[in-house]
């Protein structure tokens, strides 16, 4: 403690900054393995459920249970343009009108690609500051500890002396800077690099998800 | 029917809170365990002391002097073993000197007896304690020839003084000889000669290998020529025999 307590105030500064960025990247950290483990496991249940159901409506009605999921989120934008669609059908005379217009598939494909970019973004925020964090983290400790050094240098010069027991405390003082901003930089890297993974796992499953919806939308109700 | 758009989902707060918790604790934990090494300010002032190196006057002024053999009482040890060579020898403290008998005014035969067999032991003991300083003085003179040996030769020193030996004395001569008589046709010839001084002081040499070039063979005679001028005889009257190498660097 007395360690700290006797750094400059630059240095203190950049020690209170690098405990921000430590804080935050591990509040994302936590957030982040929250948000995946629970997409992972909805998104299983939720395919389990969507291949056994027979019906899209008995789908929709128990998209609660599954709510952590992004394929719900395709689900639902897929099933809410398909309803508008059908809506669309009845209100004109000819009820075959659907069957031959290849337009009504395509603005699905177009919801679903929307829906899952709108998912990505929500998956991937805050891996920004991860990444920052990683990337600036060390260099701001290394800021701390090269102006740490130099305040160290400037006492022993008015001081005179040189020996170890006068240099020693003041670089070491200044070296607490570098290795707190490794100790912030390095689980952000870790943790940016694990969810970057665990997201494009997810992405690719949400394409999977899109492109059966649109096999079933286009088998089942564009040849009526 | 919810949309993707109206799904509200909770925000990173509760784990960020979560995160500066752990913090704290981590923090706590490494404060009052110690995990970081205290320094403290030192205080003491600072002593600035100049070694400096003191000539000594003479190398044998830290011995003691011999003591007089009626007036001290000789210690029962035999003298000490001869100090290391490169150092002059300690002061050993003195003793007391021991109180002779005060003569009694009654002369009894037992008490004659006694101070006869005292002082001739005392005698006896100063005459040990005198050869062990003898040995002990050559001892130290023999280590400062050896140590003087490397820096012997000095213009003007004889090859017989103390912390010299004659084949650095007479390195020394013939080097000096050389410097003034040398001369060179090749670039780096070379002259092994074997030198003799008679006990007289007569210096006689013979050339063993030349070095090709006439002016530096010329200029090796002439500076042993020149070096026997003025040179001081072998110690103990023997003859002096070595062989030399002669460069104009120096000689060997």
């Amino acid at each position: 403690m007395g360690m700290l307590a006797s750094t400059g105030l630059v240095v203190k500064l950049v020690l209170l900054l690098l405990l921000y960025f430590s804080v935050v990247s591990w509040g994302i950290i936590f957030y982040k393995l929250l948000q995946v483990y629970r997409a992972n496991g909805a998104s299983e249940r939720f395919l389990e459920f969507f291949w056994k159901a027979k019906r899209f409506d008995a789908i929709n009605s128990q998209l609660d249970r599954f709510e952590h999921s992004p394929l719900t989120v395709l689900f639902q934008e897929g099933y809410g343009e398909l309803r508008k669609l059908q809506e669309k059908v009845e209100e004109k005379a000819d009820p075959n009108s659907v069957s031959t217009d290849l337009g009504g598939v395509d603005n699905i494909a177009r919801a679903l690609r929307r829906a899952t970019t709108i998912e990505i973004t929500r998956l991937e925020k805050y891996l920004t500051f991860l990444a920052t964090t990683g990337a600036t983290a060390p260099f701001v400790g290394l800021f701390g500890t090269v102006w740490g050094i130099m305040t160290a240098f400037e006492k022993i010069g008015q001081s005179g002396s040189a020996s170890l027991a006068v240099v020693a405390p003041g670089i070491a003082e200044a070296l607490i800077a570098t290795a707190i901003g490794l100790v912030a930089a390095i689980p952000a890297v870790m943790g940016y690099n694990h969810f970057q993974h665990k997201i494009k796992v997810l992405i690719s499953e949400m394409d999977s998800f899109s492109t059966e919806f649109l096999n079933i939308v286009q088998r089942n109700f564009a040849g009526r | 029917m919810k949309t993707a758009f109206t799904r509200n989902y909770p925000g990173p707060g509760g784990m960020l809170a979560i995160s500066l918790v752990c913090h704290l604790v981590v923090f706590l934990v490494i404060v009052n365990w110690h995990f970081l090494p205290e320094f403290h300010q030192d205080e003491t002032p600072v002593t600035y002391v100049d070694m400096v190196t003191l000539p000594v006057a003479s190398p044998q002024s830290g011995m003691p002097a011999p003591p007089a053999p009626a007036e001290t009482k000789a210690p029962a040890a035999p003298a000490p073993a001869p100090p290391a060579p490169a150092k002059p020898a300690m002061a050993l403290p003195t003793k007391p000197a021991a109180k002779t008998p005060p003569a009694k005014p009654k002369a009894q035969t037992e008490a004659q007896q006694k101070e006869a067999e005292d002082k001739a032991f005392n005698e006896r003991m100063a005459k040990m304690q005198q050869k062990a300083e003898e040995r002990r003085q050559a001892a130290v003179l023999d280590a400062l020839k050896k140590r003087g040996s490397s820096r012997t030769g000095m213009p003007g020193a004889t090859g017989n003084q103390a912390g010299s030996d004659y084949s650095s004395y007479l390195q020394s001569r013939l080097r000096d000889a050389l410097k003034q008589v040398i001369a060179t046709q090749t670039k780096a010839p070379q002259v092994i000669a074997t030198i003799t001084v008679s006990p007289d002081g007569s210096i006689d040499y013979r050339v063993e290998k030349g070095s090709g070039d006439p002016f530096f063979d010329d200029a090796v005679q002439r500076a042993v020529a020149l070096a026997g001028k003025t040179l001081v005889p072998p110690p103990n009257h023997t003859q002096y025999k070595r062989v030399f190498r002669f460069m104009p660097e120096g000689v060997k």
